[in-house]
């Protein structure tokens, strides 16, 4: 079964921002609200490193683990979603995930927490798929229309993969393997060391 | 008199009562390879409902758009 | 509600070890101080003004019929191509009842492979436009007030036929776009040519002139030699003065793969650029030393004998003398004084390129814009030459021009010194146009002031303000410039900031025609110097149509056209620029004429000239550079099958166009120009140039003969042996005429319809292709003939490449060591100063009162003078605040703290109130700021001098209102990268 994974191979990532943009374009994502960001190490020294985060659909997500109104869920791909008509905007999701992944737009002077947004793997939402509804609150339905997350597909250099893990995790071996380089990066062996069986 | 006030009590009694521990929360989606069955937004070479054939699409979709060590062999 | 309690399934999930140790790495990780976290970011747009109703969840994209935008309607899918950088990366729009309503990667695509920056990411917002010009405007009394279009097209015209009729018709320049596409710089050349004038330029000037000057001046052509695509093949790359991670990002796509097939990367700047941390080594040089470390270089090489002295025999006329030039004058501690670069340093990276072969070198404006950047370029093509890397795949010299069609532009379109295809403006030129525009040629010669001025080289952008300002009898024309066009061009791209403030206050007629008002509108609305004012003046702002607004072809950099497919029909009321060149020509009197070859279409109810058919009258007379090829169906079939050419070689491997039928077998993607003879002729078109490995009808050439046959006794043509695979002249020979193919014996192998176009012509002027078909087809030789490159340009000021110190520099000793030039009384029609300027800086001791280098990039975010990308608010989101990028002991000894506002005084005086970014990428005596930004001036926000909500969400003050004096010897490109400022606490 195809487990959806992002990569952002940082020996690629030039901080274009391309996959920041192609994001609020694909989803009209207003101003204020961040799914995807380019995070830079070492900023102007030599060892500039750049990355792209955003939601990491995590299999073990801390967001749904602390929601007290349990609005997350997971689908059959890995896909961490949330259904925002029960979203409370308490915030809680946010102070759990280690990426910064929930967004709240605030509006007013006291800065009113909105009702969370976050990156959807370009799988909306559980609204009816390609609605009206879903594209109100989600965004696009990219995977419902046989397609991969905007952001991946319109990264400048490759370096931000998505799509089934078992395909995007061969794409950045094989890099390391040409690089020569590459599988000393912390944490490898922990996330990409073994094969995931089918269906797991 | 006393039966109506117990039946009062009890009716309203029970709506502060704990409500047992509703484990759903979320409305799940439908699978996803269901389609949104708008053909016009649709990459072709699937078929709505079709598991494998959505997930082996998606994977040379990957590797195509991603993979450009395919694309341009050494 | 009760709140309900977690399900207990996922108990654990807060004690699992897993969450645990990703959270102890990521607390772990360096704090970063990178330019966007510093800058304020999110949240409401403070100061921005949008409306809180944009905070909605997510925005409902607005659809002009009401209905959803799901599907639901007709849809379609038109491929473009991205309107902002030169790599040319393919874009699918989705359409949906006449609103775009998404955008596809185009993965098939060779060049870009689906591949896009923030900028391509975010096309989409061309279609939704809120900021842009809506309406034609006028400015009443410091407010810009709507009018229609007749009444601006009628006030416009009748002052311009004021200003011609009292001064002249060189008394209007014309600042053309090199965002125009093909047909519409085309269109405007000719445009301009029977207005009667030659005042045109367009951002090529300010971009890679002195590339184009000093490359062609090398070999033939001035163009990329090579392409993003073939950098895959390179086993080197030097890149020097480019930061192309930030301004051709998705070329990094390409030079990665070759880095992770073992290619070496080099990066030369004096900043750490985002480019720079990519590299495998990084030299930090000071600004406007390229030619000392380039010829260190050669230093070495030649100390080593690393020289190809083979391909230097064959091909290269002079480098002997070069040789002699550099072992004297670059020795390495010479090279370290000017530079600033150890020798071991510099030696390593000479044996880099040495032992890496082939070996590709990268240049962009670091290089270009300098007074001396027709020589800068020259040694680096010198370099190239002397490792024998020019004609190869993988070599070359990939020389990454800006703009989306500056390439295609500057080949066809408005410069003040040729007609389209680089053909002079001798009279046997214009007669060539004449003929094929179907115009009497004495007729536009009564267009123009006299034969003279027809004949004479116009002023350039980047001197249009000293045309208004000067004094006139120092102007080599009768009437100082009186009205300017600023058609698809941005002000705060040029330098001098202040000057030009004035000269807009001067003038009688500004028209800015534009997608957005630009800075134009603000600089020319804002109050400036009482005296300057003129009270005459009619300032006029009409509203362009975007590219995808309309169809057309486009020039990559590396030559290749493709064709854009209109997305949309134009937003409110703009008009295409070719529609509004046609409607003005109606007003002047010569619509006739400059249509008489395009049938029209309606677009919107009016009639607007077919840009298939404005592509064919290029395919009819553009044949120096080969433009003749690329028909309009060639292109459209390659359009369509993109995924038939391969990524490494740009050739396809084979595939017929469903449609048309047409065989893509043999060639190469776009059609790289010289795409020679008539379409007919199906020439595939040249990927690499000079490429003497390959059959020229396989794309395969040599060195052109342009500059004679012999020079001091020496033969300037290639020697025996050295010649385009199959060419049956087997040794150098010159360029292609009826003579010499007479003498060689093919003529009658011509037609009897070819023999009469052709005779007492060239290869250039010869209008049946005949020649170049028996020529190149039946003998495989080159039309341009088979000659050496030149490491000696002896027409040059400086024959050979020589290092001189910027006007305004902060070293007095060197520019002692290495002064500028001498001044000129009249080049480009005006006087030029050079040594007057820097000696003067130098008395006043300019260098004490601005210590700091001052110099300019680009950000990835936006593009050019910026109001059209800094009206995008996906795009305006992630850089919201001008900057200075200072040093921390530069910062230190100033009091300045990160992020705090600091006045940038230039040595005009003017002063930028910026925000200060400490970061060790410039050195202690560099200071950097962004070029894109504008609207607001010396403090002050405006606003208020846009036309009411047309003004860009982020304005910032332009680094260019600060910048000063200066211009390369050869081709008036302005001195942007080195001038001086000093640093305060505001």
């Amino acid at each position: 079964m195809a487990r959806m994974k992002f990569i952002c191979d940082a020996e690629r990532c030039i901080e274009c921002n391309g996959c920041v943009t192609a994001c609020k374009n694909e989803h009209e994502v207003p101003w204020g609200v961040n799914r995807r960001r380019v995070v830079t190490l070492n900023d102007g020294v030599p060892g500039e490193k750049s990355i792209s985060v955003a939601c990491m659909h995590c299999s073990d997500a801390p967001c749904m683990a602390v929601c007290p109104v349990n609005c997350f869920y997971k689908t059959e791909e890995g896909v961490v979603l949330h259904d925002k008509d029960i979203c409370i905007g308490c915030g809680y999701c946010s102070y759990a995930c280690p990426f910064g992944a929930p967004q709240f737009p605030s509006q007013g002077t006291f800065g009113v927490r909105g009702k969370m947004d976050k990156c959807t793997f370009c799988a909306g939402g559980p609204e009816e798929h390609g609605s009206q509804a879903e594209f109100d609150k989600y965004g696009r339905n990219r995977l419902a229309e046989g397609k991969l997350p905007a952001c991946a597909e319109m990264c400048s250099t490759k370096a931000l993969l998505a799509g089934d893990g078992d395909v995007v995790v061969d794409i950045l071996r094989g890099r390391v393997v040409q690089r020569g380089k590459g599988a000393e990066v912390w944490g490898w062996g922990t996330a990409y060391g073994n094969q995931t069986k089918q269906g797991a | 008199m006393k039966t109506a006030f117990l039946i009062c009590s009890v009716v309203v009694l029970a709506a502060c009562g704990e409500k047992p521990q509703d484990s759903l929360g979320a409305r799940t989606d439908k699978p996803v390879q269901n389609g949104t069955g708008v053909a016009a937004f649709t990459a072709p070479g699937w078929k709505a409902g079709d598991k494998d054939g959505w997930a082996n699409h998606l994977k040379a979709r990957a590797t195509y758009g991603m993979n450009d060590h395919v694309r341009a062999p050494q | 509600m009760l709140l309900t309690k977690k399900q207990t399934g996922t108990a654990g999930a807060v004690t699992s070890p897993f969450i645990h140790s990703l959270r102890r790495g990521l607390s772990q990780a360096l704090p970063t101080l990178d330019r966007r976290s510093f800058l304020r970011r999110s949240g409401l747009g403070v100061g921005v003004g949008l409306a809180a109703s944009q905070l909605s969840l997510v925005k409902k994209a607005q659809a002009a019929t009401g209905a959803s935008l799901l599907g639901a309607g007709k849809v379609e899918v038109k491929r473009t191509v991205c309107t902002h950088c030169s790599v040319g990366c393919a874009v699918d729009a989705v359409v949906e009842n006449g609103v775009w309503v998404r955008q596809e990667a185009v993965f098939d695509s060779p060049i870009n492979l689906g591949a896009h920056c923030a900028k391509g990411a975010a096309l989409r917002e061309h279609g939704h436009g809120e900021y842009r010009l809506r309406y034609p405007m006028k400015l009443v009394k410091g407010k810009y007030e709507r009018i229609s279009w007749d009444t601006a097209l009628t006030e416009i015209s009748a002052k311009m036929l004021e200003l011609r009729k009292a001064s002249g018709p060189d008394s209007v320049y014309f600042i053309g776009s090199s965002k125009h596409n093909n047909e519409q710089a085309y269109l405007m050349r000719k445009f301009v040519s029977f207005w009667g004038t030659n005042n045109c330029d367009h951002q090529a000037r300010i971009c890679h002139s002195t590339t184009v000057a000093g490359v062609a001046n090398t070999w033939g052509y001035g163009a990329m030699t090579n392409s993003y695509n073939d950098m895959q093949n390179s086993k080197v790359a030097l890149y020097i003065g480019s930061n192309a991670a930030e301004a051709h990002p998705v070329s990094l796509l390409h030079m990665l793969h070759a880095k992770e097939n073992g290619c070496k990367m080099i990066v030369v700047d004096p900043r750490f650029t985002r480019t720079a941390a990519k590299a495998d080594e990084y030299v930090r040089i000071r600004s406007g030393t390229d030619i000392p470390f380039l010829f260190g270089l050669l230093y070495h090489i030649f100390k080593n004998g690393w020289e190809d002295k083979q391909y230097i025999h064959d091909r290269v006329y002079g480098m002997d003398a070069v040789k002699a030039d550099v072992l004297a004058k670059w020795t390495p501690d010479k090279v370290e004084e000017a530079c600033g670069v150890k020798e071991d340093q510099m030696f390593k990276v000479a044996k880099m390129l040495h032992d890496n072969n082939p070996g590709t070198i990268v240049w962009c404006m670091g290089q270009t814009q300098h007074t001396i950047g027709n020589a800068m370029v020259r040694a680096s093509c010198i370099l190239q030459l002397a490792l024998g890397n020019v004609g190869k795949s993988g070599g070359g010299t990939n020389i990454f021009r800006g703009h989306d069609n500056v390439q295609g532009a500057t080949d066809v379109g408005p410069n003040p010194d040729s007609l389209p295809g680089y053909y002079g403006l001798a009279e046997g030129s214009w007669k060539h146009f004449a003929k094929t525009w179907g115009v009497d040629f004495e007729w536009i010669k009564k267009q123009f002031a006299s034969p003279a001025m027809m004949g004479k080289n116009g002023i350039t952008v980047s001197r249009w303000i000293d045309g208004v300002l000067e004094n006139n009898e120092l102007i080599d024309q009768d009437s100082n410039l009186r009205g300017v066009f600023y058609w698809g061009h941005a002000p705060n791209s040029q330098t001098r900031g202040l000057d030009m403030k004035r000269a807009m206050d001067k003038l009688d007629l500004l028209v800015v025609v534009d997608p957005y008002p630009s800075a134009t509108a603000a600089m020319a609305a804002m109050p400036g110097k009482a005296e300057d004012l003129n009270p005459k003046r009619a300032v006029y702002l009409l509203p362009a149509a975007t590219q995808f607004e309309t169809s057309g072809s486009c020039t990559a950099s590396n030559r290749s056209l493709q064709w854009r497919e209109k997305v949309i029909d134009p937003l409110w009321e703009s008009r295409s620029d070719h529609m509004i060149m046609h409607q003005l020509a109606e007003k002047l009197g010569f619509a006739k004429e400059l249509s008489k070859n395009y049938k029209m279409q309606k677009v919107k109810g009016l009639d607007e000239p077919v840009p298939e058919d404005i592509l064919r009258e290029i395919n009819k007379c553009v044949w120096t550079i080969g433009y003749t090829g690329q028909s309009p169906e060639r292109l459209k079939a390659h359009m369509k099958n993109m995924n038939v050419f391969d990524v490494k070689t740009l050739k396809a491997k084979g595939g017929k166009d469903k449609e048309t039928g047409y065989d893509f077998t043999g060639d190469y993607f776009g059609l790289p120009w010289p795409c020679y003879g008539t379409p007919e002729l199906k020439h595939p078109g040249s990927p690499n140039l000079y490429d003497t490995s390959k059959h020229v009808m396989d794309g395969g050439g040599n060195f052109r003969a342009n500059f004679g046959v012999e020079r001091e006794g020496k033969s300037l043509l290639a020697e025996d042996g050295s010649h385009s695979l199959g060419a049956d002249i087997t040794t150098g020979y010159p360029e292609l005429d009826h003579i010499l193919l007479k003498k060689l014996g093919w003529w009658d192998e011509l037609s009897d319809d070819e023999k009469k176009a052709a005779e007492g012509k060239n290869w250039k002027t010869d209008s049946s292709g005949g020649m170049m078909r028996v020529f190149m087809k039946e003998h495989g030789c080159h039309p341009f003939g088979n000659a050496k490159a030149r490491a000696v340009v002896w027409n040059f000021p400086d024959p050979i490449p020589q290092h001189r110190e910027p006007l305004y520099g902060t070293r007095p000793d060197m520019a002692a060591k290495y002064p500028t030039h001498d001044d000129k009384k009249a080049f480009w029609r005006l006087p030029t100063l050079y040594k007057t300027v820097q000696d003067k800086n130098i008395a006043d001791k300019a260098y004490e009162k601005f210590p700091l280098i001052l110099t300019s990039g680009r950000l990835v975010e936006y593009e050019g003078g910026g109001e059209e990308t800094r009206s995008n608010p996906w795009l305006a989101e992630l850089q919201q605040e001008a900057f200075v990028e200072i040093n921390p002991k530069t910062a230190a000894d100033r009091g300045v703290r990160n992020g705090d506002r600091v006045w940038l005084l230039g040595a005009t005086g003017a002063r930028l109130n910026v925000q200060a970014l400490v970061t060790e990428r410039v050195d202690a005596g560099t200071v950097w700021m962004p070029f894109h930004f504008s609207g607001r001036w010396q403090g002050a926000d405006l606003l208020a001098h846009y036309p009411k909500g047309a003004a860009p969400i982020v304005r910032g003050e332009a680094v260019n209102t600060a910048t000063t004096y200066g211009y390369d010897s050869v081709t008036m490109m302005q001195e942007t990268k080195t001038t001086i400022c000093n640093i305060e606490k505001a």
